[in-house]
């Protein structure tokens, strides 16, 4: 059994300008100690999805359909009481992008960090000083004795990251969601906190669930991806898996937009158009209004997530197919030659 | 660059368009934009019962946003300034454009000084594109209308005006019936194809972009990247991209620049910075920017601690507090540098330990490595110790100022490395980029 199951989960906002189906039927699993990137643009419902999950999702949003379960345990059943006292910052804590609204400013770092440790574990209140500046230290705050008793203010952009992933950590948590949390900081810093990640992941044996729009970044963090656009997972499978052999038409013109300083092309080949609005999206595959191979059937039919390779599904007709293709994609094509 | 086939073009074009190709359209040459840290009168004045004469000072330290830019930008061209937040790009951006009033330092546009050239003239030869095209267009106007003001305050007559938006739009990939609508009604990447159909509308020679891209999605970003080179190659634009993303940078300049606390650090051809980094923090920087392909390093961190205030860059080489290659003097280790550094700054400001009495005690508590530091180099800090006990502040900083690394002594300036068309600045030998037997030449990051 995996630690998170989602499963067909759908949440709608409710707004005076239609339904927006924000997340449209969505399934993916965590493994205890696994990290899973879930990738795509804006729009993609990523953010939507993993706030789903804490039951942070506010009028006029509201999960329709589906299942949350975490350890076997259903996660949409609860009540607001119980998922504060039982779930969130206890079994699963979230790491935002802007630390500022984690951190309030009027306490200093380490108050609000003895706070979650006393609350959260059966620390004293010494006891927990003692434990906020170890986890200071561990997410790499320099002279955390001192720093302990300084204001969110008196911290970098990616310090406060830092504290704010320290936050999350105080109390022991069993996975960790983190929404966008480096996508505003300069990439040298970022470099940093992509590699406090990969250490909280092999210390701590800590899931994650890491959101994000950039494919390096994922490849830094996961061990697994699944790609979003438009409320919908298209295809998922582990990292290097998906990135030699992308199935979807998203995720290969998703891959063949990326612009690296490592490579030289001489044209990327962006996906033309925009993500159509998910008030009024495209009826049978929603990708289907930019897809390159779209053919008549994806108006009228629903892909499903089909077995495409080893743990790797697509939700394409392409291969909605018992004999699937088997010849090579465009992006297996373009990593041959682009060596 | 040399001198090379300067087209009889260039001198019987009239000024309205730009030379040909080979001729810097743009020249900057020692621009610096300072900003006071106190603005307004009396904020700046403090008391001071020890000054000399009048008890009144100014404070005037200031932000040094750019403090000392020279590159020449050819016609036709795409210059990328990348570097990250508070490095002084977008300063430097704005300055050019003369959206800020440089300090010093000076301006050649298409060969002229800037300030000789009226105003009219360059506004209609120069344009900018923002970051947040959201902010940058009125939201209450119709599109139609926003393309057609640079045309407008250049006094064309309205038809003339309309035909060409509508144009433009086409040529921006968006339709001609988008005239009358609205900015909200369109998606970010279309806006910024707004913003840049306003920027053409004038036919510019130059294009200032401040983070075209920043803020879009990845696809979006591909298409307006594209369109821009598109637009380029047709209309023979130059363009000064700043961003803070190399990949961006990397896709779309011919030259690019690295920038660090107000100043170049490196400036190259594109493909040979992005395959040779000569400065350490050229390098470090590039080998943050993750990438997608499981084939190539992964990210590394290799910077520590914060950018440091601009208001007050560091001596020397201004990366010195945070560089990975800090030259350490013959003869320390770099523990012992360590502890030199804390001696210095404490003998500069003028207070030692409170746990030290005499040299021995101070070189314990300051260097307690002292045995592994060169002959010569310990009896200068003995000196230096003795001549601070003994009150002899300003000689025992002497003393110690001729032991410093050069990183501390002194800025290093842009010089050729391994290309003439390569520069960097800093005190590490650039012979050739894979010279092995000078431990200080790596190679770039592969
Ligand atoms: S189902 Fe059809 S439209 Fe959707 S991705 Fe596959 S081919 Fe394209
Ligand atoms: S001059 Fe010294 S401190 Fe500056 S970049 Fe070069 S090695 Fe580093």
């Amino acid at each position: 059994m995996s630690l998170l199951e989602v499963e067909n989960l759908r949440t709608y906002f409710f707004t005076p300008a239609g339904i927006v189906q924000a997340v449209d039927g969505v399934s993916f699993e965590v493994d205890a100690g696994e990290s899973l990137g879930i990738v795509g643009e804006s729009g993609a419902g990523k953010s939507v999805a993993v706030k789903s999950i804490m039951g942070l999702i506010r009028d006029p949003g509201r999960i329709v359909e589906g299942s949350v379960r975490f350890d076997g345990r259903e996660l949409t059943e609860l009540s607001e009481a119980e998922l504060r006292r039982e779930i969130r910052g206890n079994e699963i804590s979230i790491v935002f992008q802007d630390a500022m609204s984690a951190l309030n400013p009027v306490f200093t770092v380490g108050s609000q960090l003895e706070e979650v440790i006393v609350e959260n574990t059966d620390r004293s209140p010494s006891a927990a000083r003692e434990r906020a500046i170890e986890l200071l230290d561990d997410v790499g705050i320099p002279n955390p004795d001192r720093r302990i008793d300084e204001y969110p203010h008196q911290y970098s952009g990616g310090m406060q990251q830092r504290a704010m992933i320290a936050m999350a950590l105080a109390c022991d948590p069993r996975l960790i969601i983190a929404d966008e949390p480096t996508t505003a900081l300069d990439v040298t810093i970022q470099a940093g906190i992509l590699e406090l990640f990969d250490e909280i992941q092999e210390t701590h044996d800590t899931s994650i669930v890491y959101v994000t729009h950039d494919l390096g970044v994922v490849r830094e963090v996961c061990d697994r991806v699944s790609v979003m656009y438009l409320g919908r997972v298209v295809e998922s499978a582990p990292y290097e898996e998906l990135y030699r052999y992308p199935k979807h038409p998203y995720t290969q013109s998703l891959l063949n937009s990326v612009v690296t300083p490592d490579e030289i092309l001489d044209e990327i080949n962006p996906i033309g158009g925009t993500m159509p609005s998910a008030v009024s999206p495209p009826s049978g595959c929603r990708f289907r209004t930019r897809c390159p191979e779209a053919v008549e059937e994806c108006v009228h039919v629903t892909p499903r997530a089909r077995q495409v390779g080893d743990s790797h599904t697509a939700a394409c007709l392409l291969y909605d197919e018992s004999n699937s293709h088997e010849e090579p994609t465009l992006r297996e094509i373009t990593n041959q030659t682009n060596d | 660059m040399g001198v090379e086939v300067i087209m009889s073009a260039g001198s019987q074009q009239t000024g309205d368009t730009a030379d040909a190709a080979g001729q810097p359209l743009l020249e900057v040459s020692g621009l610096k934009k300072h900003f006071p840290v106190n603005s307004g009168l009396f904020a700046s004045i403090t008391f001071d019962r020890d000054a000399d004469g009048f008890p009144i000072t100014r404070d005037d330290s200031s932000v040094k946003a750019v403090d000392g830019v020279d590159f020449a930008l050819e016609a036709g061209k795409t210059l990328g300034v990348v570097g990250e937040s508070g490095c002084g790009k977008s300063t430097l951006a704005r300055t050019i454009l003369g959206l800020e009033e440089p300090t010093a330092g000076e301006i050649r546009f298409d060969g002229r000084p800037k300030d000789e050239i009226p105003e009219a003239e360059f506004r209609k030869r120069s344009q900018m594109v923002f970051q947040d095209p959201q902010s940058s267009l009125n939201g209450r106007r119709r599109v139609g209308h926003i393309i057609e003001d640079p045309l407008e305050g250049a006094g064309w007559e309205k038809a003339r005006r309309r035909e060409r938006a509508l144009e433009l739009l086409e040529q921006v990939g968006l339709k001609r019936e988008y005239y009358n609508r609205y900015p909200h009604e369109f998606s970010g990447g279309q806006r910024q194809r707004i913003n840049l159909a306003r920027a053409l509308s004038i036919s510019p020679d130059l294009i200032v972009c401040d983070e075209p891209v920043s803020g879009l999605d990845v696809s979006i970003q591909a298409q307006i990247l594209n369109l821009m080179t598109d637009l380029q190659a047709e209309y023979g634009l130059t363009y000064l991209v700043i961003s803070h993303d190399l990949s961006v940078v990397r896709y779309i300049a011919d030259r690019v620049a690295v920038m660090y606390l107000g100043e170049f650090v490196e400036v190259a051809p594109t493909d040979r910075l992005f395959t040779h980094q000569y400065h350490p923090y050229a390098r470090a920087l590039l080998s943050a920017v993750p990438n997608p392909d499981p084939d190539m390093p992964g990210v590394s961190s290799q910077l520590s601690g914060a950018v440091p205030s601009a208001s007050n860059p560091p001596r020397g080489c201004r990366f010195h507090t945070r560089c990975p290659s800090f030259i350490i003097p013959d003869g320390f280790t770099a523990e012992a540098y360590d502890g030199y550094d804390r001696l210095r700054s404490d003998v500069s400001e003028r207070s030692l330990d409170p746990e030290v009495n005499d040299v021995s005690s101070a070189l314990e508590t300051y260097v307690p490595e002292l045995a592994s530091v060169a002959g010569d180099r310990r009896a200068a800090l003995e000196s230096a110790v003795s001549e601070a006990l003994d009150g002899e502040w300003d000689r025992a900083e002497r003393t110690l100022e001729s032991e410093q690394s050069p990183c501390q002594a002194e800025a290093p300036s842009l010089e050729t490395a391994g290309d003439p068309a390569h520069e960097a600045a800093c005190h590490l030998s650039f012979e050739t980029p894979s010279d092995a037997d000078s431990g200080s030449t790596e190679d770039g990051r592969r």
